[in-house]
């Protein structure tokens, strides 16, 4: 199996629940292949909406930075996760960030899915999206509602809806989100 | 009473947000003191919150579900200053490339919740499909006069410190899911609705190349 997992922790954030994440993909590496992109020691822009990736160079970000290395990654992949913490209640914007530049995996074209218009992924091969929150413990009910419900419609985008999750990262728990992932 | 309005268009000035966000401003004739801003440069931020309103309008296209990474970054910087904007009202006008409202729903949803921690009063929201040619629309056209009419609706809503009227609400919302025949027409004959962008890719000279795979 193939994952790339994109982490938005800065270094000085959660060092205890990084450690043991950055373990949790170590551990996975004696059987699977696990490509690491740590977003804060990355240059990645920020989608502009020019729409050349759909119109003028299909398939083709305008910008040619770090996020080249995750498209590479992310369309030979069985699993993409996103390792956020939780700002202004919701995924932090670095995550988001990389999220929207994913639309170049998509063509312009659109297609039904669930009685809804979704883009057609460009390629053949759509890794499952896994979101794993760090920081949160005792977050409310209300939060892991939204995110569930974000997580789902991503995977419309996406997968066609083959398979999501959202995990509550806690200490102590690494073998737990490697099990997660593995049975994504 | 003053109003910001913040657009968080990745496209700025150039943005179907700024059509919207022009005709607002115009209904409020002199009546009241306006400031508008763009967020797409967020190194502005602070200095936007510092420009303090009684009420707010943000503008900005449904992007990956949720909202552009530009406008996330303010709402954590709003989060950070949320002594601004405890009690105050905040209008929100959503659109997406979509037709459908459900597709804005999750959006809608996490309006609410933010408007929640951050103690500010979110007073309407209100949701638009099919927003992507807005800002090519010629302005004698039926359908940007329609627009600019409820813009102009809403904006006295604001001043009279309303939520958004039903009717522009409902004009706007357009559908919440496609209608079953053209979700007939779309499951069995996409191509309708597709040739559009196969148009706009030919124009560009990308036609052999549009499913390219570049990255593979
Ligand atoms: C990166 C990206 C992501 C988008 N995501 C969505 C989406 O999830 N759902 C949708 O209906 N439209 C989506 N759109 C379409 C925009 O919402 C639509 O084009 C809108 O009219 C842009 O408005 P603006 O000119 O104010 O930026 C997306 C567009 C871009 C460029």
């Amino acid at each position: 199996m193939i994952i790339t997992m994109v982490n938005g922790i800065a270094e000085n954030q959660y060092p205890d629940e990084s450690n043991e994440i950055v373990s949790a993909a170590e551990s996975l590496k004696t059987e699977h292949q696990v490509n690491l992109f740590n977003l804060n020691k990355l240059d990645v822009h920020p989608c502009s909406g020019c729409w050349t990736c759909w119109i003028k160079e299909p398939g083709r970000c305008v910008y040619d930075d770090d996020m080249t290395d995750i498209y590479r990654s992310t369309v030979k992949s069985d699993v993409l996760i996103w390792i956020s913490q939780i700002k202004a209640g919701f995924v932090q914007s670095d995550i988001r960030m990389a999220t929207e530049r994913m639309f170049a995996l998509l063509l312009p074209h659109m297609m039904e899915l669930n009685g809804e218009m979704h883009h057609i992924p460009r390629y053949e091969k759509q890794p499952k999206l896994g979101l794993v929150i760090v920081g949160e413990s005792e977050h409310d009910l209300e939060q892991e509602e939204i995110l569930k419900e974000y997580m789902y419609r991503l995977s419309l985008n996406f997968n066609k809806a083959s398979g999501n999750f959202v995990h509550y990262f806690e200490l102590g728990k690494g073998k737990e989100l490697a099990d997660e992932i593995i049975n994504l | 009473m003053k109003l910001s309005i913040y657009n968080g268009s990745p496209r700025g000035s150039s943005s179907n947000s700024d059509v919207f966000s022009d005709l607002l401003a115009e209904g409020m004739g002199n009546s009241i003191e306006i400031s508008k801003y763009y967020l797409k440069d967020t190194a502005k931020h602070q200095q936007i919150i510092n420009d303090v309103s009684d009420c707010y309008f943000v503008v900005f296209p449904l992007y990956a579900d949720l909202a552009p990474y530009a406008v996330k970054v303010f709402f954590e910087k709003m989060e950070e200053n949320k002594e601004i904007y405890s009690g105050k009202p905040i209008y929100f006008f959503i659109h997406s490339g979509f037709p459908e409202a459900k597709q804005s729903r999750l959006l809608e949803r996490y309006l609410k919740y933010f408007c929640k921690i951050i103690g500010a009063e979110c007073k309407s929201v209100c949701i638009m499909g099919n927003s992507e040619g807005v800002r090519h629309l010629n302005r004698t056209s039926k359908r940007y006069n329609r627009i600019k009419f409820y813009m102009h609706s809403f904006a006295q809503d604001i001043i009279n410190d309303r939520q958004f009227n039903e009717e522009g609400i409902r004009f706007f919302h357009m559908m919440e899911t496609l209608p079953k025949p053209v979700l007939f027409i779309f499951r069995h004959f996409p191509s309708i609705f597709n040739k559009g962008f196969d148009i706009m890719i030919k124009k560009k000279g990308a036609y052999e190349k549009r499913f390219d795979k570049p990255y593979a």
